[in-house]
């Protein structure tokens, strides 16, 4: 057990490094870093993402909303780590080996988002994006989404990194608490 | 060209700025002709750049103001009081402009044209209000002018058969001689003196109700083929003012020397050093190395700037702390071994020096000295005392004391309400003045200095001081204090900081418009700083402004609720004790108290305001930090205190919001976040 949890962290490591080893090289548009959130593959925007590191725990936010675990220290700045899991409303689970940071820059914030776990850095071409329509508007998540991409048998849901930023809706939940 | 834009904007915002403080000086002292040419040349540097950036609204304004400005310089005329407020309304709008260029507010093009126009009124011939006169010359009041009449004539002027002296005697009949004057010095030695030649020549200064044109007329005959010149000096004539120049100047005023003769004795005057070596104090080379000394510091007073955006020095900063942060990591390591040699750790300590000190460096680079922000109240005190008809003077000293950017500027709007406040409540009116045996000016001083770490401004006036009794009985009527608890007078005075408390009679522009000293109070308690005050009834009133040197450090005392730690800031803390049961009383409907030495105070646990689990919430198990702002103290319950500590503050906002209750965050040495807490919010959270 204890090796097995080991070497889960050092596979973790290593696919970490190599992803923020290809981030420095990647500046192409329609270029994703898909990372899993529950049962479902999600993407980001590559040009958005500063760094992926390893699950920290954070500080807490007093009275803040459970979406916001906390802050931590990234880079000498204070930054608020946003539990993706909670945002979009997916049963709880408890962070494990996998779990990463994906530290975002959106509209001159740093931000990080804490997901299960990353994978790789897909690109797509135009043909293979779909935008958000009504199709997706049944799913309460949808609104956070931009599109989705096709890759294989991979079906990709590309975030709208705007609406990661948004803490208004924790807003309205505290005041009608 | 948008680079080109920044320069200027950065660069005009500058100029402006110390061609407001040139202005100002120069209505003090109209003769200071190099003042008078920088001015002039700041008009035409805002002329050339606005031009050159296309910003040609500006370039034709400051082109406008630059004439007045030159009309004025080269025909020696002296600025009448409505010429200085239309420079100083200038100066303003071009600010304006200047702000509106860099993104801010458009100023109204006709507003521009109004004001061009008006500077327009003081370059045509016929109107000359650059003349008028200063209204502080006694003279004009009995309606006489002073007439100045310098009288040189040839030296062959006995052989015209005129009287010289019957011709001033004439003069002399015309009104009041005030000075005469003769110049001797074109005087042969006696043995070359002929006697049918004159070799004097004389300057009169007559005060008269007569026109220019009648005293001319003594003179008409000889005018022709002497030097006579008839002015009319009544602007200029001040004796008062003659303590700034020098004796040559004067001697060359009064026509007693002229020009040539005083640079001719210049000349043979000898420099101090000559003197010295003449008497053998000293030797040659003694005063050469000293001259060699005194050019070396002028040199070195020539400091070379560059802009830096402050978001770099930011980063540079960041990334300093991270790298105590990674220091110590590594440290860590290398030092678990047990053998470690020595070298090892003196390198290491070596490197721990070498970054506090540039810790300490880079953040020097964000401290600007306060004078820019003192002089910027010189403009507001001449106009306010203006408008209430009071005569006052700011002084300043201090200027060059350095604090925090951020610091400067939140504490210039406080500093101006109490600067406001001492000339509106503090000096008296001057006739008030005058029958309480002080001058009709009052004075406001302003200073700066470094106080044990932290910077002291204080704001001191001569007026008369605030009224001890009437505080207190006005404090009683607002319900601010009890009538039965007994106060000292500092106390009392610390009412007048509290919110509704407003001691002005009337409602002035300037004050009494609902913000008090309180907010002033609380501003300054925002910037972790105190505010206290002196007065002396009849002498005058001082406000002492302690502050912090920055807003980069504070001093804290860590303590923990439930797994996490805070930072209070140590100025908010009045002291940390532990209670015991029968300290704690419930009072319905505000909670619970707790009685410190005969003092109830509310209580509130620090994990119930920030909505966070705590080990302890029994308040006698845990430990009560007591906290104040400027109205109020609470006991607040913590779990556990872990010591003081000088933290580096960052931005919670920057990256996520405003969260109430937090002023910032810091990084700890293990390279975790640690909240700082803010205490006037805290206080008011318990409130509810």
């Amino acid at each position: 057990m204890e090796t097995n949890s080991l070497g889960a962290a050092n596979k973790d490591d290593n696919t970490m490094n190599i992803l923020n080893q290809q981030l420095t090289n990647y500046t192409a548009e329609n270029q994703y870093v898909s990372f899993n959130l529950d049962e479902e593959e999600y993407g980001i925007d590559v040009l958005l993402v500063q760094e992926i590191i390893r699950y920290q725990k954070p500080t807490k936010v007093p009275n803040a909303n459970l979406i916001i675990q906390g802050v931590i220290n990234f880079r000498g700045k204070v930054i608020p780590l946003v539990d993706m899991r909670a945002k979009f409303g997916l049963p709880v689970k408890e962070y494990d080996n996998f779990t990463v940071i994906i530290v975002l820059e959106i509209k001159g914030k740093t931000v990080g988002i804490i997901v299960d776990m990353v994978s790789d850095i897909v690109s797509f071409t135009a043909g293979n994006i779909q935008d958000a329509d009504d199709d997706f508007i049944r799913d309460l998540k949808a609104e956070y989404l931009k599109g989705m991409g096709k890759l294989e048998n991979r079906l990709i849901m590309l975030l709208e990194p705007d609406k990661i930023l948004s803490f208004e809706e924790f807003k309205g939940i505290q005041e009608i608490a | 060209m948008e680079d080109l834009v920044q320069v200027f904007l950065e660069e005009s915002q500058e100029i402006l700025e110390q061609l407001e403080e040139d202005l100002l000086k120069l209505e003090h002292d109209q003769a200071d002709k190099e003042l008078m040419a920088g001015i002039f040349r700041a008009a035409h540097t805002i002329k050339g750049s606005a031009g050159l950036t296309g910003l040609d609204d500006i370039s034709h304004l400051a082109h406008r103001l630059e004439d007045v400005l030159d009309q004025v310089r080269s025909d020696h005329k002296v600025m009448s009081r409505e010429c200085f407020e239309t420079v100083f309304q200038t100066v303003d709008m071009l600010n304006k402009m200047v702000a509106g260029a860099a993104g801010g507010e458009q100023v109204n093009p006709n507003e521009v044209a109004a004001m061009t126009e008006r500077l327009t009124f003081f370059l045509s011939e016929d109107t000359t209000p650059l003349k008028t006169v200063p209204d502080q010359v006694q003279q004009t009041k009995t309606g006489d002018r002073i007439y100045r009449a310098k009288l040189k004539f040839r030296d062959d002027f006995f052989e015209s058969g005129t009287d010289p002296l019957k011709l001033i005697l004439e003069l002399a009949e015309k009104g009041e001689v005030l000075e005469a004057n003769t110049r001797i010095s074109t005087l042969p030695a006696f043995s070359e003196l002929d006697p049918y030649k004159l070799y004097l020549s004389w300057t009169l200064v007559v005060r008269s109700s007569l026109p220019i044109s009648e005293l001319e007329e003594i003179f008409i005959f000889v005018f022709d083929d002497n030097e006579i010149l008839v002015e009319d000096i009544t602007n200029t004539y001040d004796i008062t003012n003659l303590s700034d120049k020098k004796t040559g100047e004067i001697m060359v005023d009064d026509g007693i020397i002229e020009h040539s003769d005083l640079e001719e004795n210049l000349k043979k005057q000898k420099k101090i050093g000559e003197l010295l070596i003449e008497d053998h104090k000293v030797t040659r080379r003694q005063v050469e190395h000293v001259v060699e000394k005194q050019q070396a510091g002028r040199k070195c007073e020539q400091v070379n700037t560059i802009r830096v955006d402050t978001k770099r020095l930011e980063n540079v900063l960041n990334f300093i702390a991270e790298l105590v942060i990674s220091h110590s990591r590594v440290k860590e390591l290398a030092c678990k071994q047990n053998d470690v040699e020595e070298e090892v750790t003196t390198a290491f300590q070596e490197v721990d020096k070498i970054i506090r000190r540039l810790q300490e460096e880079v953040m020097k680079t964000s401290m600007v000295p306060i004078g820019g922000t003192f002089t910027r109240f010189q403009r507001m005190v001449r106009d306010l005392a203006a408008e209430q008809g009071k005569e006052v003077e700011l002084s300043i000293s201090g200027q060059e004391t350095e604090l925090d950017k951020r610091v400067i500027e939140q504490i210039t709007d406080p500093l101006k309400h109490m600067i406001r406040n001492s000339l509106d409540h503090g000096i008296e009116m001057p006739d008030v003045r005058e029958a309480n045996g002080k001058p009709r000016g009052g004075k406001i001083h302003l200073n700066a200095f470094h106080q044990e770490g932290s910077i002291a401004i204080e704001i001191t006036d001569d007026g008369k001081g605030l009224d001890v009794d009437a505080i207190y009985r006005k404090a009683l009527n607002k319900g601010l204090v009890e009538e039965n608890i007994k106060l000292s007078k500092e106390e009392i005075l610390k009412l007048i900081m509290q919110p509704g408390f407003s001691t002005a009679q009337q409602i002035t522009d300037i004050s009494g418009r609902g913000v008090g000293l309180d907010v002033v109070a609380t501003n300054i308690q925002q910037l972790r700083g105190t505010l206290d005050l002196e007065t002396t009834p009849g002498e005058g009133t001082r406000f002492a402004v302690k502050l912090p040197l920055t807003l980069a450090i504070i001093d804290g005392m860590m303590v923990t609720v439930g797994e996490e730690r805070f930072i209070i800031p140590l100025t908010s803390i009045v002291e940390f004790i532990k209670a015991r049961p029968e300290d704690i009383k419930s009072v319905e409907g505000t909670g619970r108290v707790i009685n410190m030495r005969n003092e109830y105070l509310p209580l509130a646990a620090l994990h119930r305001l920030l909505g966070l689990p705590a080990e302890k919430t029994d308040p006698t198990e845990g430990i009560m930090v007591i906290i104040r702002d400027n109205r109020k103290k609470i006991a607040l319950l913590v779990d556990d205190i872990l010591g003081q500590e000088q933290v580096v503050t960052k931005s919670m906002k920057e990256n996520y919001e405003q969260v109430e209750g937090v002023a910032g965050a810091t990084i700890m040495g293990d390279g975790r976040v640690a909240i700082i807490l803010d205490v006037p919010t805290l206080i008011k959270m318990a409130g509810r």
